[in-house]
């Protein structure tokens, strides 16, 4: 046809032109040659991380499944591999207690809980221990460290995560905040529906395994009484004598929560002394499948089961 | 006249005696380097010392003297200065003028000085692992160039802390640290440093340690008061001295980390106006920390070195003019001893001018040799200058 | 050949004076001169040697009136065509023997290197003091000493060789030796000999004999 691209030599030049600018940026900002290197301590950071930037950067989260987060020791090889990471994403609240010693560089690092820092809660009832006479009683345990089962404070936490990637990728920095709006949809649409499901369970206390729930109760405003048992440990008789003394501290609890699935004969144990056993998963570390996103709506759907 | 016999005289002459001959080339040797070294030192002092302020933009340290926490940061000095806090620091570091780097460098591993900081360090000073890897943990140190050869020390060797008073049993105590990696040398203070993580220098100084589990019903002397959640150790919980994969869980810190010291911190501001608003911050007399701006620190020193060189070069002018008099002296006593066998020379058939030559000619040969030593001297005065002034900073 | 004509001569503030009408010595002549010590004999042997110069009256040498040249002039002249013994021997003593006896060329004859090398040897050979060229003098022994300057002096093959004592302290064997070595050497050489000595055992072997009191005409005040 005659007329067919009238102005096609110019087209193409622009074309060529755009094409070359676009390289030119994803050279200068990594694309090219280097792929960004986004490094978490916990699942939920690496999770709001790759929401944010899987596109573009590489998240960095090596811990094994079988291996809780909070206190995974890592190898001098991936201390390197994380030492290199364009950003590296630490909880807070004393949560990998390999960051204390560890070198991390300062000027890559972001802790994520920094914007509710004065709102993070001690654990109780630890034990504590002194090395002289005189000296203070102190714990080694410090702070609760399960902050984003607060959605609240995951929403802050992710808000921080995309402030930093939006100072140190500014180029994708809109899309970014573009991802972090969709994340923080989603952030709030599990709070509200957290809410509900809690609200469902009347003022009882409720019994949980672990003392990672602190956030989680305070948040929704129950009461949780904690023991130190594991989903997959023979409850003994003193376990449940424990057990016990909690109930007559936090009397009217029905709700027994755990980590993660426990043992048949453990919820039978439970369900003859009138504990309903039920798994809120803190989802520290990578399901086996699913996503946190996934995991927080069984979560959810768990408690609302019960509430109906 | 014979050129090649006159010289062939003198040196006969010279040679005849030669440690006459030899002291007297020294004594010229050493009027000729004395000064001229002194200037190449300083000189040398002063384009080191300029070079290494110039990349250190911005210190912060405790009150007091600004040369002192210059030569201390940037040199790695001793010096009796009040420590910074890490409070301090943090505010410096939220304050967001830049990049902050903690320093640490009151301790020595026997004459190395243990410098505590962070991994921005290393790329302030372009500092590259020449062998091994960098540190990643408590306990772990890189050294420097120097200080490896020196000490034959590489990447799986450990240095341990020297104690500051052996009387001090509950304070400083020597921590044993991993080698992981040495640098390459970049003929500055770091080459003969060890460097370590800045929490490192505080379980040195006793702020933070690792011990046996006192919940552990095993561990030795750690009583469990019961009822009460409390476990009091004694003296007899064992506290380790080096961090291993092993123990590494057990250490931990005590106290509020806000008052724990640091010796100085390096600013190296975003952009200018950032170090305009940093050295504004730091202008209030009330303020517990100084602003110092290395390059100025230097300078100072620099005109004060420069003043006494001008006195140490008059008196080496004045020494210098007295040990030529003397040689002169030497010189002319010599001939006059040498009569005899001049009138020889003369006898035989040797004019005025043959015998005033053959006399200038050993003068000569004596200066010229000492101007040829003094030369050398000066060059290796030159190429030493730089492990003079570390030598002589510390 | 020697000329010696009219000369006087007195050393400042000395009342030694000396004055000769006529000396003259040929060349490949051998003269010895003869008289106490003191009488004047190393003067003459200086100015013949035009080492000092007299106050008036001419010293020639091969026809070039040394006495009337310059300081510079003189020397060279002196050091290619005057060989010296003198009574002191008058070795440098930092050098070794071959550089005492090379000494003249280490002073100027350079060109003439190679002959006057090849001389010294010979005539060390002769004289007896070949095995010691590395030596230096202080390892030397007195009468060795004076074979060296011996040597010095005539390696350069002289016109005028003016030697002041040169058997005094050798033996009578090679006082005898050195002194047929010299006196061979001049009439082989066609050098004018001057010889300073009283060892009256050596006279016979020269061509003449001067009595050096009869030589100064000033020999009423004969201490220099």
């Amino acid at each position: 046809m005659k007329h067919a691209l009238p102005g096609s030599p110019l087209t193409l030049a622009l074309l060529l032109i755009s094409c070359g600018e676009e390289e030119k940026q994803a050279e200068s900002h990594g694309g090219g040659s280097h792929r960004p290197v986004i490094a978490a301590v916990s699942y939920p950071l690496a999770y709001f991380a790759e929401r944010l930037s899987s596109d573009f950067a590489t998240v960095l989260y090596e811990v094994p499944t079988d291996q809780d987060p909070a206190f995974w020791e890592p190898g001098d090889e991936q201390i390197a591999a994380i030492q290199k990471a364009d950003l590296i994403l630490l909880n807070g609240a004393t949560y990998a207690k390999w960051v204390s010693t560890r070198t991390l560089p300062g000027e890559t690092t972001v802790v994520t809980s920094s914007s509710f820092r004065d709102r993070l809660m001690e654990t109780e009832g630890t034990l504590k221990h002194t090395h002289k006479e005189g000296e203070e009683a102190h714990s080694h345990d410090g702070l609760a460290f399960t902050t984003w089962l607060d959605f609240k404070q995951a929403s802050a936490q992710a808000s921080e995560i995309a402030l930093a990637l939006g100072e140190r990728f500014p180029e994708r920095k809109s899309t970014v905040m573009t991802r972090l709006d969709a994340l923080l949809e989603d952030l709030n649409n599990l709070d509200t529906g957290m809410a509900t499901a809690t609200s469902g369970l009347g003022n009882a206390p409720v019994i949980v395994s672990h003392p990672v729930y602190q956030y989680w109760a305070r948040a929704y405003s129950i009461v949780a009484p904690s023991l130190l048992w594991e989903p997959d440990m023979e409850l003994t008789p003193g376990d449940m004598a424990a057990l016990a003394r909690i109930r007559e501290e936090a009397p009217g609890a029905t709700l027994f929560i755990w980590e993660d699935d426990p043992l048949p004969q453990n919820i039978e144990k439970l369900k003859r002394i009138g504990l309903t056993s039920v798994v809120i998963s803190p989802c520290g570390n990578r399901p086996e499948s699913g996503d946190f996103l996934s995991v927080m709506r069984a979560n959810i759907a768990a408690l609302q089961a019960l509430s109906n | 006249m014979n050129p090649g016999g006159i010289a062939f005289l003198s040196w006969k002459h010279l040679s005849h005696r030669p440690m006459r001959s030899l002291t007297l080339v020294t004594a010229i040797a050493l009027t000729l380097f004395f000064p001229r070294a002194l200037q190449v030192f300083i000189s040398e002092s002063e384009d080191v010392l300029q070079e290494r302020a110039r990349s250190t933009p911005l210190l912060v340290g405790p009150k007091g003297s600004s040369i002192d926490l210059t030569l201390n940061s940037l040199y790695f000095t001793p010096q009796q200065l009040p420590p910074l806090t890490y409070a301090a620091y943090e505010k410096l570091s939220r304050q967001r003028f830049g990049t902050t780097i903690p320093m640490h460098s009151r301790f020595r591993a026997e004459d190395a000085p243990v410098i505590g900081t962070s991994l921005a360090y290393f790329e302030l000073r372009e500092l590259m692992v020449d062998s091994g890897r960098m540190i990643t943990r408590l306990g772990d140190c890189v050294i420097g160039a120097q200080l490896s050869a020196r000490k034959n020390l590489k990447a799986g060797d450990t240095i341990t802390s020297s104690p500051e008073n052996v009387f001090d049993l509950a304070g400083v105590y020597p921590l044993r640290m991993r080698i992981t990696g040495v640098l390459a040398p970049n003929h500055t203070a770091d080459d003969d440093a060890v460097f370590v993580d800045l929490k490192t220098t505080w379980i040195i100084e006793g702020l933070a340690h690792g011990h046996q589990d006192l919940t552990d019903p095993g561990t030795s002397g750690a009583p469990r008061e019961s009822g009460e959640k409390v476990v009091r150790a004694n003296a007899s919980v064992i506290e380790f001295n080096e961090i291993t994969d092993g123990n590494i869980t057990s250490f931990h810190f005590h106290g509020d980390p806000g008052t724990y010291p640091l010796s100085s911190a390096i600013l190296v501001p975003r952009d200018q106006k950032q170090r305009a608003l940093a050295l504004a911050a730091y202008q209030d007399k009330d303020a517990t920390a100084q602003m110092v701006i290395p390059l100025s620190a230097v300078t100072d020193l620099a005109d004060t070195l420069f003043a006494t060189q001008r006195l140490a070069l008059a008196a080496f002018r004045l020494l210098g003019v007295a040990a030529l008099g003397l040689a002169s002296l030497v010189f002319l006593l010599s001939f006059r001893l040498r009569e005899r066998e001049m009138l020889t020379y003369a006898k035989i058939g040797a004019g005025r001018i043959l015998i005033g030559t053959l006399k200038a000619v050993e003068v000569t040969i004596v200066v010229i040799s000492a101007m040829i030593l003094a030369r050398v001297a000066v060059s290796l005065t030159r190429s030493l200058a730089t492990d003079l002034l570390s030598r002589f900073l510390n | 050949m020697l000329r010696v004509e009219e000369i006087e001569f007195q050393y400042p503030q000395s009342d030694y004076r000396l004055r000769i009408d006529r000396f003259v010595c040929q060349a490949a002549q051998a003269t010895a001169i003869v008289g106490p010590s003191g009488c004047g004999k190393t003067t003459f042997l200086n100015l013949a040697a035009g080492i000092l110069h007299p106050s008036r009256g001419a010293v020639s040498v091969d026809g070039v009136e040394i006495s009337s040249l310059g300081d510079a002039m003189g020397a060279t002249f002196r050091l290619a065509r005057i060989g010296l013994i003198f009574q002191e021997f008058e070795l440098v003593e930092h050098l070794a023997v071959r550089d005492n006896i090379l000494l003249p060329v280490h002073l100027g004859l350079r060109s003439q290197r190679a002959a006057i090398e090849a001389e010294a040897k010979r005539l060390a050979e002769h004289t007896g003091i070949a095995g010691y060229w590395r030596m230096h003098p202080r390892n030397l022994s007195h009468g060795e000493r004076q074979r060296v300057a011996i040597c010095r002096a005539l390696s350069t093959k002289p016109s005028l060789v003016l030697a002041d004592e040169p058997t005094g302290n050798l033996d009578p064997l090679n006082k005898r030796k050195v002194l047929d070595v010299m006196i061979n050497t001049a009439r082989e050489r066609g050098q004018c000999l001057v010889v300073a000595t009283h060892d009256v055992e050596l006279l016979d072997a020269f061509d003449a004999v001067v009595q050096f009191e009869e030589l100064n005409q000033f020999r009423e005040t004969a201490t220099p």
